[in-house]
């Protein structure tokens, strides 16, 4: 072996040895990495902190956000808390293996996510929950092609380093965090950038003229999980059933 | 007396549990079917925790969630069924789980959340196999 090469390898041995003995990852960890794309978010990831649209409360053992809504949706609401403290929650149609919607996809956790990209569009697989289209080669589809979708109509743009993501025609899956509904008008825009090759940022602004008093914000931290692959994740087996009295119960038999 | 009372006693319990068993098996039958699909944990309850060690029946690697089937010793010295909810199979992945982690006879000691209402199933916290391996179970 060249002396040269030799000496490098034992320099990248012993600064690997150093790092290690420090308790600091190897510069080749994914979690120290430095040089990295931040406009590529290739991936799959988790939400790790963050993601709410408003301050936590508890009310009859229910945990639940709080949010500004008008006098309308509030009594939906107060009513799916209520039911939710007799046992009988909301059923949200990611409940029933449907998507949980666009609003929860980076903000809501569950299930991690895969992001992949092309030139025209970027797409982001829900481990449990199908695909989410971010276009980015036009503007919203005109309205007469537009019906209730569960992760809308979805274009983005690049501001810089972050990548801006307009979403509309919300519907299908009707509420914002599994339980707090939201109207046709729901209007989702998302500010997602890379800070750091582990880091994946969301900021999302979620205005409904019709359901909320004002806009609310979130944000969340996604963090890569870099050894797993996808499983499947298609309902074979759903035994976490209601009986026809609404109650929640256990189906026993497959 | 004593012993006449007490006798009767017994036989007020016994006539209970029959009746009881009697009431039980005929709201079982009438019973309607399980409806509509929902992934809520309501049914469990989270402030109680129970433990018992089991003999796995099955191990459901499935979705949305994955099940472990258990057969019990009752108090009456009896096999009773016994079936606990865990999370998802990424989820259980991600907690050191594989498909075969749990083969069927093998022996664990389980703490989960029971029912509210009863009925033999729950929710799994944690598993411990016999060679001493703690897994967790959401």
């Amino acid at each position: 072996m060249p002396k040269k090469l030799s000496m490098n390898l034992a320099f990248v041995a012993l600064t690997l040895g150093l790092a290690s003995a420090h308790g600091e990852p190897p510069a080749s960890s994914p979690t120290k990495q430095t040089h990295y794309d931040p406009r590529n978010f290739d991936g799959v990831w988790h939400l790790a902190e963050g993601g709410k649209f408003g301050p936590t409360a508890e009310k009859d053992g229910v945990k639940y956000v709080v949010y500004p809504f008008t006098p309308e949706y509030q009594a939906i609401y107060d009513k799916r808390l209520a039911d939710a403290a007799a046992g009988n929650p909301y059923q949200a149609a990611g409940t029933t293996c449907l998507p949980s919607g666009a609003i929860r996809l980076l903000t809501g956790g569950g299930p991690p996510l895969e992001i992949f990209h092309t030139p025209k569009k970027i797409a982001i697989l829900k481990e449990n929950g199908g695909w989410s289209r971010i276009y980015l080669n036009r503007d919203h589809l005109p309205a007469d092609d537009l019906y209730p979708m569960f992760y809308g109509d979805s274009i983005g743009h690049w501001e810089g380093n972050t990548l801006v993501v307009d979403t509309i025609s919300l519907g299908g899956a009707n509420n914002i965090d599994g339980t707090a509904p939201h109207s046709a008008a729901a209007h989702l825009v998302q500010r997602i950038s890379r800070p750091t090759f582990d880091t994946l940022r969301v900021e999302a602004t979620l205005e409904d003229p019709k359901a909320l008093q004002h806009p609310v914000t979130a944000t969340a931290i996604l963090k890569p999980i870099p050894d797993q692959d996808f499983t499947e994740s298609f309902c074979n087996n759903e035994r976490n059933v209601r009986d026809s009295n609404g109650k929640q119960t256990v189906k026993f038999d497959k | 007396m004593t012993h006449l009372s007490t006798t009767t006693g017994i036989r007020e319990r016994i006539f209970s549990s029959i009746l009881l068993l009697v009431l039980a098996s005929v709201a079982v039958l009438a019973a309607p079917p399980a409806a509509l699909a929902h992934h809520s944990f309501a049914m469990f309850d989270a402030n109680r925790t129970l433990t018992t060690t089991a003999t796995v029946k099955e191990f459901q690697w499935s979705s949305p969630h994955t099940w472990l089937e258990l057969i019990v010793l009752g108090e009456d010295k009896t096999d009773k069924p016994l079936s606990l909810e865990l999370t998802t199979i990424s989820g259980l992945m991600r907690n050191g789980w594989k498909p075969g982690t749990l083969k069927p006879g093998d022996r664990v000691t389980v703490t989960y959340h029971p029912m509210r209402d009863g009925t033999p199933a729950g929710q799994l916290v944690q598993a411990v196999t016999e060679d001493g391996r703690t897994l967790k179970g959401q």
